[in-house]
């Protein structure tokens, strides 16, 4: 009875002693936090930035914050990086718990889930402080962050997300000349180069956002016009619109001529590019990125005769034909709890990586900066780098559907256009489906 | 001998064993269970208390409903895959039948031990229109390739065989332990009436293993309803919807689209659902037993 | 014993292992084929997924070296199974042996809640956990993922322990109390080593799933030296690029471990079966 006894002591205090250890090593970091940050109010400020740039493209952001470290001793900058997918996923749930990092980089989708929540300080009075800051960015770059006139985010790049990239030789191969300026011609070129055995157009479009994103959002602003999509927003227009669905048919009724590679949506734009780089593929659509990626990546021959262009005009259609969908799309936001120095530090930070140091650094590397760059080495920009600023040169931007609409409506749309390339949904149907969404959103 | 007094609850172990874990259980299970209700029970960002809204709109939602029934027909071809094939392959190794006996032993648990998000991933390279090993054979046979990912009609059983490739192993090995703890003499018994492979696997192994064939089926259906890992690498649920699963369509729903409330609404319903079938399925099991 | 000798009974022998041998080999492809192609370069893999390495090269391998913090991710990736897993094994085998022996008041709704344990979509705990887990200031501690890992894998562990315990004879028991054991002498001493077939069975499958989870891992901490393997390997996969051979180096980095562990104690698993049922 005894010995019964002292071992229910014995046990119990062991589960008691490892559930303290574990409690209890939380608990001590905790404290440790919270005395290092009392410690900091008098000399140091600790900020936490969220972001995915990993990876070679995000090189120079990491240089900026690596310098910026460097400049301000009394900051200390904690990166919370992770790539892309998994960034998405990490703050969702942060998101839904107000957990948010001092700073992070969020597209305008997401903002539009953060704002109303209150999560997301302003810019205004911080840019109309400073207005050299203010004024170096491109016109409309703020767009996707504004909300009723509030600006809550810094943009990190500005560039189009739908270029057609094309193989020249392969086209000439096929008897065409020159890129078509007409649908039909368009989709003639589509029979011709599908006559001598290549895939006219390689997409991924495995995670659903590329054809949608790349090709559709300017598809559908050739149809519908800018106006249509400002009024849909206000719920003044609808998706079953009768431009709105012939935007889908005409995508559909590429697909259905074979315009595309027939496992469109098992693969991945990694996997499209290499279709494109084994001359087995005549056409990418791929956002301003892929410039990096074919000067980078590709082989040196397909990096010469590849040509830029956008989609020709649409029969009918209400849009600019010249247009294409892109904008800032990603930002640099900050949270809205933070106040006085950390506040301070944080807008600095933003400064840092949206001058036009930063923005010339970023074209000397081929990217595409949201910031006006008046003097930089034209020297060091690839050949494909320079095509595309001539190619941009007056060309405006139309909505990119997944950074302007809410992420509900970006996944129906997507996932529906994912459907509609394999003949699952019809347009109609699908415009009332993603109306129905719209409709439950507000 | 009274096996109900010796066999009872006593104080001591109560507070030293259960307690205890039931504790830490709840901790990190069940309190997140009951908080995911609530959120349930919220708007779509979780501000608001919305009620039974979004079980309303669950009922009437046909995404959610298409995607249960792509649970149902992958839970069928898994049971009838993973389990019937195990046991067929367990059933075997009963016998002096096989060559290499300890081999395949320990090559079938293999696939088991990989993560579903690298099965996944293999099997989707498998898959490849151009360069999978699949259309490679069909090459050689003259055969057209087949998208097999792509095409909505076939995809949802394309995403189900890696499953039951993955786990015949983890049944397999269930089966083996169970078929080990027959006796021998049972065995040498029927083997010296003359019963063959055959006769002794229905008539003698398989009501020995009504138990373990119980655990099978549990593990089984509640393993592959919440099915997430493998289709999330190899299709997203896609094209359009035609492989979605339940558990993505909550995935979706919660860190895609933001509806964290609408989400975890979904993920109740799975739960309820689950619960029923796997209650159906005990009773079944429990009405063949008594007749 | 005998084998068979009629023509049926050969042409069957040869059939089934003909069957069993192929389903082997297309067990142990996946694997060989992870293997070679991780000494690919990505143009020789995107040309042709199949062939053999034209050039083999370990560029790949000295690249994963640099990517995150390895290191680092193999002691969490460790840290977060060598912990839970005997804990894991422990525990359920508890529940395991009150579920199947002892008979209490409330013991059908406790089963019912750890049966639930086994249905709940691991995704739908996420926001919740970590809300929690804020709460107690709980987040990014080296020990974060020890409670949930533990959790987690209980309810299949249980009910593998509850069903196997169920077919022990009680006799074993009964004659253990006659002899003056102890409840806890009976359980751990007598019972819990019958149980070492299933416990081989609990032990790789709360291993497997500690050393793959991903979302917990993910979400629950944020300190770069606090990431596991799986996170480790998403950093193969930009925005808009993927590494493939890379990646393919990370999964076998990854997988290789548990791989070589499982060959490694294969025998031991399959004599603890024998030993069972020598005992049974």
């Amino acid at each position: 009875m005894k010995s019964r006894k002292r071992k229910t002591i014995i046990m119990l205090s062991t589960c008691l002693a490892v559930s303290l250890t574990l409690f209890g090593c939380s608990e001590k970091k905790a404290v440790n936090e919270n005395a290092s940050a009392a410690e900091s109010s008098t000399d140091k400020i600790t900020l936490t930035i969220g972001h995915y740039d990993v990876d070679k493209n995000g090189e120079i952001f990491r240089e900026a914050l690596q310098e910026f470290r460097d400049e301000n001793k009394n900051i200390n900058l904690v990166e919370e990086a992770v790539p892309h997918d998994a960034y998405r996923v990490k703050m969702t749930t942060l998101g839904a718990s107000g957990e948010l990092p001092d700073l992070f980089v969020a597209n305008g989708s997401m903002l539009i889930d953060y704002i109303p929540k209150g999560y997301v300080g302003t810019l205004n009075e911080a840019l109309d402080a400073d207005p050299a800051w203010r004024d170096g960015f491109l016109p409309n770059s703020f767009d996707e962050f504004t909300v009723d006139g509030n600006i809550y985010g810094v943009p990190t790049a500005m560039f189009t997300v739908h270029m057609i990239y094309y193989n020249k030789k392969l086209f000439q191969q096929a008897g065409i000349s020159e890129f078509p300026k007409t649908w039909d011609g368009f989709t003639d070129a589509i029979e011709k180069l599908k006559a001598i055995g290549v895939t006219p157009i390689a997409m991924g479009n495995k995670s659903n956002v590329p054809v949608g994103s790349t090709i559709f959002s300017t598809l559908a602003d050739r149809f519908t016009g800018t106006e249509w999509f400002h009024e849909m927003k206000a719920g003044k227009a609808k998706f079953t619109d009768a431009e709105f669905v012939s935007a889908l048919t005409q995508l559909q009724d590429l697909a259905k001529m074979g315009a595309f590679n027939p496992d469109i949506n098992s693969i991945d734009p990694s996997q499209a590019r290499t279709l494109y780089f084994n001359k087995q593929a005549a056409m990418i659509i791929d956002g301003a990125w892929a410039v990096t990626d074919i000067t980078r990546d590709g082989p040196e021959d397909i990096e010469k005769s590849t040509g830029l262009a956008s989609l020709p005009p649409v029969p009918g259609g209400k849009g600019d034909p010249l247009a294409v969908a892109g904008g800032s799309g990603w930002s640099v936001a900050y949270n809205a709890k933070l106040t006085g120095a950390e506040k301070e530090a944080a807008i600095k930070l933003l400064k840092k990586v949206s001058n036009e140091e930063y923005g010339r650094k970023k074209i000397e590397r081929n990217g595409q900066p949201p910031v006006k760059v008046t003097d930089y080495d034209k020297s060091k920009l690839a050949p494909l780098s320079v095509e595309y600023f001539q190619f941009m040169e007056g060309k405006k931007f139309t909505p990119i559907y997944d950074i302007q609409l809410n992420p509900a409506l970006v996944e129906v749309i997507y996932k529906g256009i994912q459907d509609l390339l394999i003949g699952g949904i019809q347009p109609a149907d699908l415009a009332k489906k993603i109306q129905t969404i719209q409709d439950s959103q507000q | 001998m009274n096996n109900s007094r010796l066999f009872k609850l006593q104080a001591g172990p109560l507070l030293r064993y259960l307690v205890p874990i039931l504790l830490i259980y709840s901790f990190t299970v069940l309190v997140p269970l009951v908080l995911s209700f609530y959120y349930s029970l919220q708007n779509e960002s979780v501000t608001q208390f919305v009620g039974l809204q979004n079980y309303m709109a669950l009922v009437k939602d046909s995404d959610f409903w298409f995607s249960f029934k792509n649970n149902i027909i992958i839970a069928v071809i898994c049971v009838i895959g993973q389990i019937g094939i195990a046991f067929v392959i367990s059933s075997f190794f009963m016998t002096n039948m096989l060559r290499m006996a300890s081999l395949h032993r320990i090559a079938i648990f293999l696939p088991v031990v990989l993560a579903p998000v690298v099965t996944g991933y293999l099997w989707s390279m498998i898959y490849n229109y151009r360069l999978g090993i699949l259309n490679w054979f069909l090459n050689l046979f003259n055969m057209e390739p087949v998208l097999w990912l792509d095409n909505p009609d076939y995809v949802l059983y394309t995403v189900s065989v890696p499953l039951v490739w993955q786990y015949i192993g983890l049944y397999f090995i269930i089966f083996l332990a169970g078929m080990q703890n027959i006796s021998k003499d049972v065995l040498e018994a029927c083997e010296i009436d003359g019963a063959n492979w055959y006769k002794k696997t229905v008539f003698v192994i398989f009501p020995l293993l009504r138990n373990v064939m119980t655990v099978a089926l549990t593990l089984c259906i509640t393993g592959t309803l919440k099915v997430f890992d493998h289709i999330y690498v190899m299709t997203g649920g896609g094209p359009g919807r035609s492989s979605m699963v339940m558990a993505q369509y909550a995935y979706n729903n919660a860190f895609t689209m933001s509806r964290l409330g609408y989400g975890s609404a979904i993920s109740i319903g799975m739960l309820i659902l689950c619960a029923i079938i796997v209650l159906v399925m005990f009773k079944w099991i429990g009405g063949e037993e008594r007749g | 014993m005998k084998k068979s000798t009629t023509p049926i009974g050969m042409l069957l022998q040869v059939v089934v292992n003909i069957v069993v041998l192929l389903f082997t080999l297309s067990a142990l492809f996946p694997i060989v084929w992870m293997v070679y192609t991780s000494v690919k370069s990505n143009p020789d893999f995107s040309l042709n997924t199949i062939s053999l390495p034209t050039s083999p090269t370990l560029e790949n391998y000295a690249n994963a070296f640099e990517i995150g913090n390895i290191g680092s991710a193999i002691f969490s990736s460790l840290l977060n199974t060598v912990i839970p897993v005997p804990i894991i094994i422990l525990f359920s085998f508890i529940i395991g042996y009150f579920f199947s022996r002892i008979e209490f008041r409330g013991k059908k709704l406790l089963m019912v809640l750890f049966l639930a344990g086994m249905m709940i979509p691991i995704h739908a705990l996420l926001v919740p956990l970590f809300v929690q887990f804020k709460w107690f200031g709980m987040l990014d501690n080296r020990f974060t993922l020890i409670l949930p890992y533990i959790a987690f894998h209980l309810p299949v562990a249980i009910f593998l322990f509850d069903s196997f315990i169920k077919g022990i004879s009680r006799e074993i028991e009964e004659a253990a109390y006659i002899d003056g054991s102890s409840f806890d002498n009976t359980m751990f001493r007598v019972i819990f080593p019958i149980c070492l077939p299933i416990m081989s069975t609990v032990a790789i499958l709360s291993i497997l799933g500690t050393w793959n989870e991903f979302s917990f891992a993910l979400v629950l901490n944020k300190s770069s030296d606090l990431f596991t393997l799986p996170i480790w390997l998403t950093f193969f996969s930009g925005q808009h690029t993927t590494d493939y051979t890379g990646k393919i180096a990370g999964l076998v980095i990854t997988s290789l471990p548990i791989i070589v562990m499982y060959l490694f104690f294969s025998n031991k698993i399959m004599s603890g079966m024998t030993a069972g049922a020598v005992k049974g």
